[in-house]
């Protein structure tokens, strides 16, 4: 609409112009014709000038979210996934997409054109969208989400980096032999896992069994003992008193998990719950202690999902419980790249924690050295600058640790970058009512002045 | 003047020429066009073939001269029917002629062609504008029905530059009943055991071809007359993967797929796989079977055992049926039935019988059904008390009942003839009463509504309150037997302490009641008798099925009591220690490394020796796989060197990936996270115990 008048303000203007330069021309006398010509160009162009609105000229904001929600293209207004992933863990991919078309827009989520997971957006909504899938490679790697609607197709990359399998030993104190920890220890024992279990037979004796560790002593429960497992499964009947708030203490300073087998002497499970079972009913639960974290669960007979051969819902269970208990055991160092969607000739703001032992200053990101500057207040994060000139994936060594992060193209996720320079106010939304510039009426006021005087004289 | 008008006559033919030749190729190409949107490239030959037949038959019929002067004549009534002349040679016109030419070449010349001229223009752009539209309908039709994946394209197989010409004769089993076929492709999908015949035409003489085979076989192939065609057979025994080798140069892989035959299928829809033959009932069984196979089928038969007696003596006694089709024709699909007359087979009350069907294919492959057992309830083992008494503390009188209608009913049929006609028909509905009686006892169980009778009379529900059961209950009063088992401080309607199996089971003895009361009422009790039977027997099963049974359970020990329990002397006591340690390799994590160096394609392929090596073992792992599914994985075992080799495109690695992620098997594994702990929340959780403390 402003467009619109603006073209024809102009227009209207011009013909006037040719229209009285012609009259100025042709007139008889030739005095001062050329100040003529000039006044009454000056005349017509303040006229315009005067006519049309200021807001056309204000610059658009690329970084202008809200603007692409009101235009015909549907959109993602917002969009997160974990980038770094454990091995063998789901990536979860969650973000609202607005539909602004009439049509229903399927989304999926692909590896190499394979379909893994898929949902879709109705017509003119606005929907939360989850989609899930384990990442089939390890190492860094790319998961697409294709937005298909009619017959176009959106394509959205989904970097992720998936971290080499690690170990989780488990100590199991158990009052009495029984199937439930021995099907798990075999369990973990075959998948490398360092298992170690102490079953009480008599008062002071004990049946123990040591998978890919070298034994120790168990009849006692140390600190020094306590230290060389990630997570404890304890049998609460089988420790004294004393046994228990060693290692309740020693959970809640140590960012162990200790996890509580069914104990039917226990009312209902207490805490967060983690898992529940076909009924709905709470079937593990955890709470936070101190840095460790405590489980408790409710059933003790899932051997018998393994005896029917279910190995694999056997494995997901125990894959939530144990993953849950051990939290991020043994993990000291992280990379991150700032904002989350890092674009190539940006400013790149490299975060690093580092919890460990760890002295180089300089961080190697392919073959550019970038000093590292360490926060003033957490003294285990550090920060530097980088502007990447290349998209894909970088690799950053930091003494003898190597990262990866991903630098996106311009045209990738571009409706969720914030790309608004720092001290740019964002356009005014009424465009329609623009001031009039009324310094304009000098210049016209006086031509006029000027051609009326020329005339009388 | 002649001259001028047979000038202009000829180019305004040309003219005419040149627009009929323009209309014909802006017609072809609207059928390419339609063509095109219909069956995609191909259809543009649609428009080729167009142009050329109708371009032939305009040029063919090209109109000449003389007809364009008639033309111009029946067009303009101005030249006078006079256009034939300027045809004429100028020497040979007469005066008069030549005064005519004369007169209406000037007016030819001042004539403007009518804009029907142009008409065959004008409808084929038309025709352009319809055939746009349908094309653009077409295509956004199309667009709709796009499948979702991406369709994996069936690669154009690369055949060695020294080839001229390869013919394959593949020639199926016998067991198939297929024609042999030739193709000219290397891919191969052939029936298990064909035979292949590969004929082979190369440009120029070569000293030998090999074909090299997944499972390391090689088949020399043998040359003809000259050392340009060559000839070798193989059978197929299980599917992989070759190559062809000319001299030294090596092919392409080429797929080998086997079609597997199936042994054959058998579904009975009758009878049920326990089938029960009341007494009473025809003794006749009907088979009826669905038999389907992938090629032919060559033989079926019905194999049946016949048990008769019981106990120790027990005896056995094989026989088989035929169908009552015939095979001879080996049909691939037939349904097969046959009825059996049990009492023919000598068989009575009390025997069993049981069969399978044996289906044979036209390879010979046995397929057996499920077996089937069809059973003569023996109605002397009904009234037996056995097992009843003994078992469950069950009150008699109830089920005596059934059996005590059942003994009155054969009564009844037995002194028929003695009774006359009145008698029998009022004892008849004696009985269905007494049957009606005993449906309203048990219709009790299922809650359902109660009914007082005659022999009471009418009765108060209300005067039980006092729950008097030592009272003896009135013969047929209903309310007052019940009293007996059941606790009555609940309605009808909660007396309901059965499963829902049980229930089911009551109710369909109920529904046998009913029917035999129906059949009593009519003075039919002969008709009765199956239904009287069916529901004792429903009733004995029932009385079986309310006994109790505990599951077995897995058993998890009580924890010791160690303050009890063996606080002896325990120092000899050595319990033992179990050490093992597994070797752990999982098999999967080089595919899923190699998956991940796909993912970057700037590694591949100036990568250093780990990337390569890993490469190979991936390789190695999608050569294993392509020799048991050529279909699935040959693809990607080609792209995949293709890309360490460097000369892959995007696709190839799209291959590649999906033949490798295919490998992969759904797994599960316990795994920490990867975030860091915060030095901030430790020292925050640190400082909380210490204030906590203090």
């Amino acid at each position: 609409m402003m467009q619109q008048w603006t073209s024809l303000a102009i227009g209207a203007g011009v013909i006037l112009l040719g229209v009285l330069l012609w009259q100025e021309y042709k007139r008889a006398s030739k005095h001062w014709l050329a100040a003529r010509l000039l006044a009454t160009t000056l005349a017509v162009v303040s006229l315009v000038a005067l006519g049309i609105r200021h807001s056309s000229t204000a610059p658009t904001s690329p970084g202008n979210k809200r603007d692409t929600t009101t235009t015909s293209k549907p959109v993602f207004t917002s969009g997160y996934w974990e980038k770094t992933l454990p091995y063998l863990a789901p990536m979860r991919f969650q973000g609202k997409y607005h539909n602004t078309t009439d049509t229903t827009i399927r989304l999926h989520l692909t590896y190499a054109g394979i379909g893994l997971d898929s949902t879709t957006v109705a017509a003119g909504s606005d929907t939360t969208v989850n989609l899930q899938t384990v990442p089939p490679f390890l190492g860094s790697g790319m998961l697409q989400l294709l937005a298909i609607s009619n017959k176009d197709t959106t394509v959205y990359p989904l970097p992720v980096e998936v971290m080499p399998e690690k170990r989780i030993s488990v100590l199991f104190i158990a009052g009495s032999p029984g199937f439930e920890n021995r099907f798990l220890a075999d369990w973990l024992a075959t998948q490398g896992m360092p298992v170690a279990m102490r079953s009480r037979v008599a008062t002071s004796k004990y049946v123990t069994r040591f998978n890919n560790m070298n034994p120790v002593p168990l009849d006692a429960i140390s600190t020094k003992l306590l230290e060389q497992f990630d997570v404890v499964m304890a049998d609460p009947e089988a420790l004294t008193a004393s046994e228990k708030n060693l290692l309740q203490a020693t959970i809640s300073t140590a960012y162990k998990g200790l996890v509580y087998l069914a104990d039917s002497t226990h009312g209902p499970l207490k805490g967060t719950v983690l898992l529940k079972d076909s009924l709905g009913k709470p079937s593990v639960t955890i709470t936070p202690q101190g840095m460790g974290r405590l489980l408790q669960l409710g059933s003790s007979n899932t051997f018998a999902w393994k005896l029917q051969g279910d190995t694999l819902a056997y494995g997901h269970y125990w894959a939530t419980v144990l993953s849950a208990a051990a939290g991020n055991t043994g993990v000291t160092t992280a990379l991150q790249l700032l904002p989350f969607f890092a674009t190539i000739n940006n400013n790149i703001t490299i975060s690093l924690k580092n919890t460990g032992k760890q002295t180089d200053s300089v961080l190697l990101a392919g073959q550019v050295r970038l000093p590292l500057a360490q926060d003033a207040l957490l003294e285990d994060h550090y920060t530097a600058t980088w502007w990447p000139s290349k998209t894909g994936w970088h690799t950053f060594r930091w003494g003898t640790e190597t990262y990866h992060g991903y630098i996106f193209a311009p045209g990738e996720w571009a409706e969720l970058r914030e790309e608004i320079p720092a001290g740019v106010v964002p356009a005014s939304q009424d465009k329609g009512k623009g001031p009039i510039n009324w310094y304009w009426i000098l210049p016209l006021l006086a031509s006029c002045i000027f051609l009326w005087l020329e005339k009388k004289l | 003047m002649v001259k001028r008008g047979y000038n202009i006559l000829t180019a305004w033919r040309n003219r005419w020429i040149i627009l009929r030749i323009a209309a014909i190729v802006i017609q072809a190409m609207a059928v390419a066009l339609t063509g095109c949107a219909l069956w995609g490239k191909p259809g543009i030959f649609a428009g080729v073939a167009y142009l050329g037949i109708f371009l032939i038959n305009f040029l063919l019929h090209l109109p000449d001269k003389t007809e364009m002067a008639t033309w111009l004549n029946q067009q303009f009534p101005e030249l006078e029917d006079s256009a034939g002349l300027f045809l004429k040679d100028p020497q040979q016109l007469n005066l008069l002629e030549s005064l005519q030419v004369q007169k209406i070449s000037a007016r030819l010349a001042l004539l403007n062609l009518p804009l029907s001229f142009y008409k065959p223009v004008w409808n084929s752009l038309v025709m352009w504008l319809i055939a746009g539209a349908l094309s653009y309908i077409i295509y956004s039709r199309a667009g709709n029905l796009r499948p979702d994946k991406p369709i994996a394209k069936m690669q154009v197989e690369k055949v060695l530059p020294g080839i001229l010409r390869s013919t394959i004769t593949v020639t199926p089993p016998a067991y198939t009943g297929k024609q042999v076929r030739k193709q000219a492709a290397f891919n191969l999908l052939v029936e298990d055991s064909a035979a292949v015949a590969w004929e082979i035409m190369t440009k120029t003489p070569v000293s030998k071809v090999n074909l090299l085979f997944s499972d390391s076989s090689v088949l020399a192939l043998k040359p003809g007359t000259d050392s340009t065609s060559w000839f070798g057979t193989k059978h197929i025994l299980h599917p992989g993967f070759y190559q062809v080798q000319l001299d030294t140069l090596l092919s392409g892989y080429y797929q080998l797929q086997l079609i597997p035959d199936h042994p054959p299928l058998v579904k009975v829809n009758s009878p049920q796989p326990n089938t029960t033959i009341d007494f009473g009932r025809p003794p006749l069984v009907r088979i009826d079977a669905r038999l389907t196979d992938d090629y032919a089928i060559k033989n079926a038969h019905i194999a049946a055992t016949i048990a008769s007696g019981t106990g120790e003596g027990v005896k056995f006694r094989e026989q088989q049926f035929n169908f009552e089709q015939s095979f001879t024709a080996r049909p691939n699909a037939i349904t097969a039935t046959k009825t059996l007359n049990l009492n023919s087979l000598g068989m009575k009350p009390g025997d069993e019988i049981y069969f399978h069907i044996a289906v044979t294919d036209s390879r010979s492959q046995q397929t057996l059904s499920d077996v089937f057992i069809v059973t003569m309830p023996d109605t002397a083992a009904l009234f037996s008390m056995d097992g009843m008494v003994t078992a469950l503390n069950i009150k008699p009188e109830y089920f005596r009942s059934q059996r005590q209608i059942i003994i009155e009913t054969e009564a009844l049929i037995r002194d028929k003839d003695s009774l006359g006609v009145a008698k029998f028909n009022s004892r008849s509905n004696e009985l269905g009463t007494d049957q009606k009686l005993l449906r309203l006892r048990y219709g009790k169980f299922l809650g359902e509504e109660s009914e007082t009778n005659i022999g009471v009379g009418q009765h108060d529900h209300d005067d039980h309150d006092d729950h008097d059961h030592a009272k003896e209950p009135a013969f047929g009063d209903a309310d007052a037997l019940m009293d007996q088992f059941a606790h009555k401080h609940d309605n009808a309607e909660d007396a309901t302490f059965f499963d829902p199996e049980i229930k089911k089971q009551l109710k369909a003895t109920l529904t046998e009641m009913w029917k035999a009361e129906l059949q009593l009422r009519l003075y039919k009790p002969q008709e009765a008798l199956p239904y009287e039977y069916k529901a004792l027997r429903l009733l004995k099963d029932l009385q079986q099925k309310s006994r109790a049974f505990v599951a077995k359970t897995g058993t998890k020990t009580t924890p010791l009591k160690p303050e009890k329990r063996l606080s002896g002397e325990q120092d000899k006591i050595s319990p033992a220690i179990m050490k093992q340690a597994f070797a752990y390799n999982d098999p999967d994590a080089v595919v899923r490394a190699a998956l991940s160096i796909l993912d970057n394609p700037g590694i591949l392929p100036s990568a250093d020796v780990r990337v390569a090596e890993l490469i190979r073992q991936a390789l190695g792992r999608l050569t294993t796989a392509a020799a048991r599914e050529p279909g699935k994985y040959l693809a990607s075992m080609e792209a995949l060197p293709k890309i360490q080799e460097g000369k892959a495109g995007t696709s190839d690695y799209n291959i590649a990936r999906q033949g490798l992620y295919h490998l992969l098997q759904p797994r599960t594994l316990p795994q920490p996270g990867v975030r860091p702990q915060s030095k901030l929340e430790e020292t925050y959780f640190k400082n909380l115990k210490k204030s906590g403390s203090q």
